[in-house]
């Protein structure tokens, strides 16, 4: 056995002062509290919740106002072919689909504002 | 020397003198030390499945926790920590008994006076239990270092010894 063994020998027969009972109790009290899993479930459930009112809040802000109708895509005008069949069934069916079209047309038409017209008249009138 | 157990407790009664004293390293009062080591087992308890080696993350845990602990007591003025903790005399390292009360008071007075990673390693090797590759583990070194350190800490401890003249 050499002098450093013999020392590490002596050195082992001591013995570290143990933990106090204090720290026991503390560790008791931080490791084996019951509710510290719960109480993390409950922020997380808390902030899931502040989230989704949250996103609600701007969702309602960004969606367009409830009551005012959809604008409705207008339909195309019939293609030339459509107008060649119908003419090839009829002239009845070319008549019907000619009306239904200039119907169609007048829809999306925006009336004149009443004295537009004898106005740019009086213009240019005066101008001659 | 690791409990097989998911009970803390077992795992202070296993390792919590060594703790202690290896906390004590940077914290010499017994109150500091246990203020640190239940610090490191709050940190330990709930992450212990995904170390490697579970004995030596431990340990790893009391060190860092104590370097933690050393930042924040700089931070701290001299005044203020003279009102959280009054200065106490320092309780031995070890327990007292009736035999070579003497010698046991100069080997502690031997250690104070060892460079502290050679110290480190003393303490961990020969209170701890711990093997060279788990030493290494816990103050994240070679293992190679460690092994030099006990045997350097062995060497100069034995000459404090000598020059102390106590038998």
């Amino acid at each position: 056995m050499t002098p450093d063994d013999a020392l590490a020998r002596e050195l082992e027969s001591l013995r570290p002062r143990p933990p106090s009972p204090e720290l026991r109790r503390r560790l008791g009290r931080r490791l084996s509290w019951p509710g510290r899993g719960r109480l993390w479930g409950a922020r997380a459930m808390a902030a899931a919740v502040a989230g989704a009112a949250v996103g609600l809040v701007l969702h309602r802000w960004s969606a367009p106002p409830v009551g005012l109708p959809q604008p409705v895509a207008a339909l195309p005008p019939p293609s030339v072919f459509a107008y060649q069949q119908a003419f090839a069934r009829s002239s009845a069916d070319l008549d019907a689909l000619l009306d239904e079209q200039a119907v169609r047309t007048a829809q999306n038409v925006t009336p004149l504002r009443a004295g537009v017209v004898p106005n740019l008249l009086a213009v240019k009138g005066t101008r001659e | 020397m690791t409990p097989d157990t998911d009970d803390w407790s077992a795992w202070l009664d296993a390792h919590g003198a060594a703790l202690v004293l290896f906390a004590r390293q940077w914290a010499p009062a017994t109150g500091d030390a246990e203020d640190i080591v239940q610090e490191a087992f709050v940190r330990f308890w709930p992450a212990r499945r995904r170390a490697s080696d579970t004995t030596a993350y431990l340990f790893t845990c009391v060190r860092r926790a104590a370097l933690d602990w050393l930042r924040g007591r700089r931070r701290r003025t001299a005044r203020e920590l003279r009102v959280a903790r009054p200065e106490t005399a320092p309780e031995g390292w070890f327990l007292s008994g009736p035999e070579q009360s003497e010698r046991r008071a100069a080997i502690e007075a031997a250690l104070a006076r060892l460079p502290d990673d050679q110290r480190a390693v003393l303490v961990l090797k020969t209170w701890g239990g711990l093997t060279f590759p788990q030493i290494a583990a816990a103050l994240e070194i070679p293992a190679n270092t460690a092994a030099s350190r006990y045997r350097y800490a062995l060497a100069k401890l034995r000459e404090l010894l000598a020059e102390a003249n106590v038998p």
